[in-house]
């Protein structure tokens, strides 16, 4: 009855043997985001899309990961379905891949997905033949028209951008899992492995982070903390976990006990 | 009419005709992977470079991958 332990994420058909997706951004340095990455042995790595800075050309962050990774970038800052499209279709031209994960962010303080502007960039942007992954809020509805619209995954938030609060809702994580037949992944808030590892065992298919791992006292232990947090959090998912009960259900045998 | 466009936000006086002399004036090297360009809101392929006319008033965005979330 062994069933394998290996359980790759599958979107759009294509696999991924690890089940956590980790941002490049805010780390304190290169060499420091490059050993992180690694420890997380995540496979997917998302950019950012920004002008280019026209008093020096640097380094690019693409030297650094090209080859290793399969790189995703975002529509990070774009606060309207147009900017977003542009910004995709840039993405696409810089990068050679039709994969984007789709942000339309509604303020700067909450950073909170603006769902109208993110429906209609969604739409335009399967229409020319994207595959997107939209970074939205934890609303079941709104989940299930991106998903209706062609998105091939769902990214509900955990909790703000780089808040660190965790999953605040798991009930309607749950419910977008079961109501929504793409791979559902959680997207921003973790602050910790438990966060990580309570989303996998809400049964969604992956976790995305970036802060939590580049933002930590020690990024590299923390990426492979991450990492081993998902992979349990799966395995818990998978197993299956026990019934909650108000009542205590003994564990050792009840017969046979001295004195009775 | 204005012999001036925007570059990344910025106005800069027309030096250039086509996409390639843009770059080449402002330093981004043109043969350089991950750089990509849009003109008044349309995406420039990279094989359109050499013929791509830059005109005044144009709206140019030029960037490139960087980290991000």
């Amino acid at each position: 009855m062994t069933e394998p332990l290996d359980d790759p994420l599958t979107i759009a058909g294509q696999s991924f043997a690890s089940r956590l997706l980790i941002g490049s951004s805010s780390f304190p340095n290169n060499q420091v985001m490059l050993d992180s990455i690694e420890a997380s042995e995540a496979q997917i790595v998302t950019v950012a899309i920004r002008r280019v800075d026209l008093s020096g050309t640097g380094e690019n962050i693409l030297d650094l990961l090209e080859g290793d990774y399969f790189i995703l970038p975002n529509t990070a800052g774009c606060y309207t379905a147009k900017d977003a499209v542009l910004t995709a279709e840039l993405a696409r031209e810089a990068l050679e891949t039709d994969w984007v994960k789709l942000e339309v962010i509604g303020d700067r303080d909450t950073l909170y997905p603006d769902a109208e502007h993110l429906l209609k960039a969604a739409d335009d942007l399967v229409r020319a033949g994207f595959k997107v992954m939209p970074y939205c809020t934890d609303d079941p509805i709104t989940c299930r028209k991106l998903a209706d619209l062609g998105c091939v995954a769902v990214m509900p938030l955990g909790a703000p951008i780089g808040s660190g609060m965790g999953v605040l809702n798991p009930y309607n994580i749950e419910i977008i899992r079961n109501i929504v037949a793409t791979p559902v992944i959680v997207d921003a808030g973790i602050g910790t492995a438990s966060d990580a590892a309570l989303a996998m065992e809400l049964g969604c298919d992956g976790v995305l982070l970036a802060s939590a791992v580049s933002r930590a006292h020690n990024p590299v232990m923390m990426a492979r903390a991450m990492k081993d947090a998902v992979s349990a959090g799966r395995l818990a998912h998978r197993a299956g976990r026990i019934p909650r009960k108000r009542f205590a259900q003994a564990s050792s045998p009840e017969s046979g006990i001295i004195g009775t | 009419m204005s012999d001036t466009i925007k570059i990344n936000g910025e106005d800069r006086t027309i030096a250039a005709s086509t996409v390639i002399e843009l770059l080449a004036a402002e330093q981004v090297d043109s043969a350089a992977k991950f750089v990509a360009v849009a003109i008044n809101g349309s995406v420039v392929p990279r094989r359109s470079w050499p013929d791509a006319q830059i005109k005044p008033g144009d709206d140019i965005e030029i960037v490139s991958p960087a980290p991000g979330g």
